[in-house]
């Protein structure tokens, strides 16, 4: 048999990236049904919010969803210093994207402690039990988020990627723009409507 | 690739929040025009993101597949799911 036999087929895309892909694609299933059975759940009830329980806060909120659009632009713009060689630039917006995320996870618990301490808990009904499920299930993702960007900037910090690893920093991109997305949609569903 | 379109869409998505975040006072909460409103704000922003902060704009065929693919498995699957909990658990 030849050498050439088990060589892989030249690619376009890094294997990482179109695995990432194929991840956030059956994630984007998880994330659908929860947001169906929400929706589902909401529309068949004449009265949503149980009596004397709390409306999801929309002012604290609103600002966590800036602060994550603020770390996806942080997450490019490390792509962009990572691509250019900017090995500096690579760790201060990667610890600015992880700074951000820990941020939103912070106000996220104090948002949470609020709630319950108002008496809406994840067994108030089905208004606490998906508001929970929703926001937990997505906030969950923001903390694999931040771990895997720790990762990531340890290894920048020991200047392990540079421009031939450009496309890690991309991966993670990809799935950290995916959390920003998901949250952009939760937010309108779960707290604007 | 230039900086400056990630922060013409970071603005945008800023503006957008905060028009989003004006919807309710404006329209009203609850009403079909804000519904609309708050769907297609929300929806652009989607958008903005995954075209230009995940590159879907300047990608090929086989990320469009993977895209294409998911979006059609869950507009197969979720009805019936959507049905099934509004059967068992909805009133």
């Amino acid at each position: 048999m030849s050498s050439t036999a088990h060589s892989a087929p030249p690619s376009e895309y890094p294997v990482g990236k179109i695995g990432m892909w194929v991840f956030l694609g059956s994630d984007a299933m998880g994330f659908a049904t929860f947001v169906v059975a929400y929706v589902v759940l909401r529309m068949s009830q004449t009265q949503w919010i149980g009596q004397g329980l709390p409306p999801p806060p929309i002012g604290l909120t609103g600002f966590n969803t800036f602060l994550l659009i603020c770390s996806s632009l942080t997450m490019v713009l490390a792509l962009e210093a990572v691509q250019k060689g900017d090995q500096k630039g690579l760790v201060r917006w990667l610890g600015a994207t992880m700074a951000g995320g820990t941020v939103f996870l912070l106000i996220q618990a104090y948002e949470w402690s609020h709630l319950i301490s108002a008496g809406m808990t994840p067994w108030s009904g089905q208004y606490g039990a998906t508001f929970y499920a929703c926001t937990g299930y997505h906030g969950l993702h923001v903390l694999a988020g931040v771990i895997y960007i720790g990762c990531v900037l340890v290894g920048a910090l020991r200047g392990r990627i540079g421009t031939a690893e450009a496309s890690m920093v991309e991966i993670l991109g990809l799935y950290w723009h995916f959390v920003d997305l998901v949250w952009i949609l939760l937010f309108t569903i779960i707290y604007l409507l | 690739m230039s900086e400056t379109p990630y922060f013409k869409v970071f603005g945008a998505l800023a503006v957008l929040t905060a028009v989003e975040l004006a919807v309710p006072s404006v329209l009203g909460k609850g009403g079909k025009a804000s519904l609309a409103a708050l769907l297609a704000l929300a929806a652009a922003k989607a958008l903005l993101v995954a075209m230009y902060f995940m590159h879907l704009k300047v990608e090929g065929r086989t990320i469009y597949l993977v895209v294409i693919v998911t979006i059609l498995i869950v507009a197969v699957t979720l009805p019936p799911i959507a049905y099934d909990i509004g059967l068992v658990y909805g009133r």
